[in-house]
């Protein structure tokens, strides 16, 4: 569900549980006998915040995706199954699994694709564009963009997005290739 | 034998898995549900409940003053709606017009240019120049900054809409059906309108509903070429307090400026008020999202399909 709200909002319902002052989490720590802290000043531990936002966020809508994809497959083949006594791990390793592919392919591809495109709004909203993350915050799009807009720095920031484009270029190119070897129809082009 | 095979039973669970994975999948449930109730009830909490005991689920004391603020001194915040109904109204149906024609046009196999102009729309889906050249060419060659155009005219081609598109017309609308029409007699526009447009609702359906929620989600536009408040859209202006609640004061102060208003902005609970600014803008997209939610199911598997 959280999928259909922008990173503007997911900001603040991480701030609602961040937040120095009366973040829930700070509550928290201080019920449970720890000292409040004020998260958007300690580096440790984003990179884990960055990982369960992400997964927060995404996570309902892909397996929905999935979701759609399984309940496309035909019942027949699971009722073959269960007659031939297959367990439900074989079922799934079988059965469904073979029917993904060419999603999980696609999927792949397209992710692969973004290695070097971080989510600009994870990193520069959720973490309130805070200078003394940058060392765990900083990704490409957020340094063109504060190259461009504070640090007047327009150059870099051009050779910076065009060095972006030509490596996910490259890398979507190598992943379909390697998808095609594999399994030739599964590749995206 | 025979009812075990029926339907929905042959490949049940045993009621013990049942309920482990059934339990499983609502705790799941719960936690992601989790912050949005939190800042639903932040949104509702008393100012002195928040600075005696930080934000809670079960707050000491509840209240409407975050709400009634927002509406009292809410100048910014209608502006902002406006602009992003604007956003994603005329954003959507201009889109819309232009990315089907393109995407009938593209279907078509006697159209020469498809084949080059396929991979030219399909390879902005892999490289791009970056933002900066993108900023030069909106802001500098055509004049785009400040202005409400920004939000219509850089997005109104997707690529990825305009290949599910082009796919869904290829899958579902048999040719013979555009040739009886040709032999009719009837011009590619006729075609296009009487016999692509009915069948291609669902489709249609499924892109405009991508883009209802990508525009109204839609923050980074009105942060980087934008500096007329009057032109900000919800999301942006979302940002904006976030880092500053003084913003909605600001330009309240400036616009207005009664001493009652002065005084009604001193006492505006500012966590609250964030909170329930948050709330508003995305109570749209909340309500109608659960019931749409399959097109864009429904979208995502026909993009999956290569044609």
């Amino acid at each position: 569900m959280p999928n259909f709200l922008s990173m503007a909002v997911v900001a603040i319902i991480v701030f609602a549980f961040l937040s120095a002052d009366h973040g829930y989490l700070n509550n928290i720590m201080e019920t449970l006998g720890y000292s409040r802290k004020n998260w958007y000043l300690e580096r440790k531990p984003w990179p884990f915040f960055f990982i369960i936002i992400n997964a927060w966020k995404n996570v309902g809508f892909s397996s929905v995706v999935y979701l759609a994809s399984i309940s496309g497959i035909s019942p027949e083949y699971y009722e073959a199954a269960v007659l031939d006594g297959a367990k439900k791990i074989q079922q799934a390793k079988y059965i469904t699994l073979p029917f993904l592919k060419p999603m999980i392919s696609i999927l792949l591809i397209m992710s692969i694709g973004g290695i070097f495109r971080g989510d600009f709004g994870l990193f520069y909203l959720v973490t309130q564009n805070n200078g003394r993350l940058y060392p765990v915050s900083d990704v490409l799009d957020t340094y063109i963009y504060r190259a461009m807009t504070t640090l007047n720095n327009t150059g870099m920031a051009t050779a910076a997005g065009l060095y972006q484009s030509v490596v996910s270029f490259i890398c979507v190119l190598i992943a379909n290739k390697i998808v095609a070897m594999i399994e030739p129809e599964n590749a995206m082009f | 034998m025979n009812a075990r095979l029926k339907h929905h039973h042959f490949n049940r669970l045993t009621p013990f898995w049942d309920f482990v994975v059934t339990t499983i999948l609502i705790i799941a449930a719960l936690l992601t549900l989790m912050p949005v109730v939190l800042v639903v009830i932040i949104s509702f909490s008393s100012a002195d409940s928040i600075a005696m005991n930080g934000y809670r689920f079960i707050p000491s004391g509840w209240s409407f003053e975050a709400y009634r603020a927002v509406l009292k001194s809410g100048k910014q915040i209608l502006d902002s709606y406006i602009v992003t109904i604007a956003h994603t109204t005329l954003g959507t149906i201009s889109s819309l017009t232009v990315m089907s024609m393109f995407a009938f046009a593209l279907s078509q196999k006697k159209f020469k240019a498809r084949r080059f102009l396929t991979f030219f729309t399909f390879f902005t889906m892999l490289f791009s120049g970056g933002l900066v050249p993108s900023y030069i060419i909106n802001v500098r060659y055509l004049n785009l900054y400040d202005n409400f155009l920004i939000y219509i005219l850089p997005s109104l081609v997707s690529a990825y809409h305009v290949i599910i598109l082009r796919t869904f017309i290829i899958t579902t609308i048999p040719d013979t059906m555009i040739e009886a029409g040709k032999i009719d007699g009837a011009s590619d526009f006729t075609v296009f309108v009487k016999i692509v447009l009915p069948l291609f609702k669902p489709g249609l359906a499924t892109i405009a509903l991508f883009n209802v929620v990508g525009r109204w989600n839609e923050w980074f536009t009105g942060m980087l070429y934008i500096s007329n408040p009057k032109l900000i859209p919800l999301q942006t202006m979302l940002t904006k307090i976030q880092q500053n609640i003084d913003f909605l004061k600001q330009s309240i102060g400036s616009t207005v400026g009664s001493e009652e208003m002065l005084e009604a902005l001193k006492r505006m609970p500012s966590d609250s008020t964030r909170m329930a600014t948050t709330i508003i803008s995305v109570l749209p997209v909340m309500l109608i999202y659960p019931f749409f939610q399959r097109y864009f199911i429904k979208g995502l598997t026909i993009g999956s399909i290569k044609g």
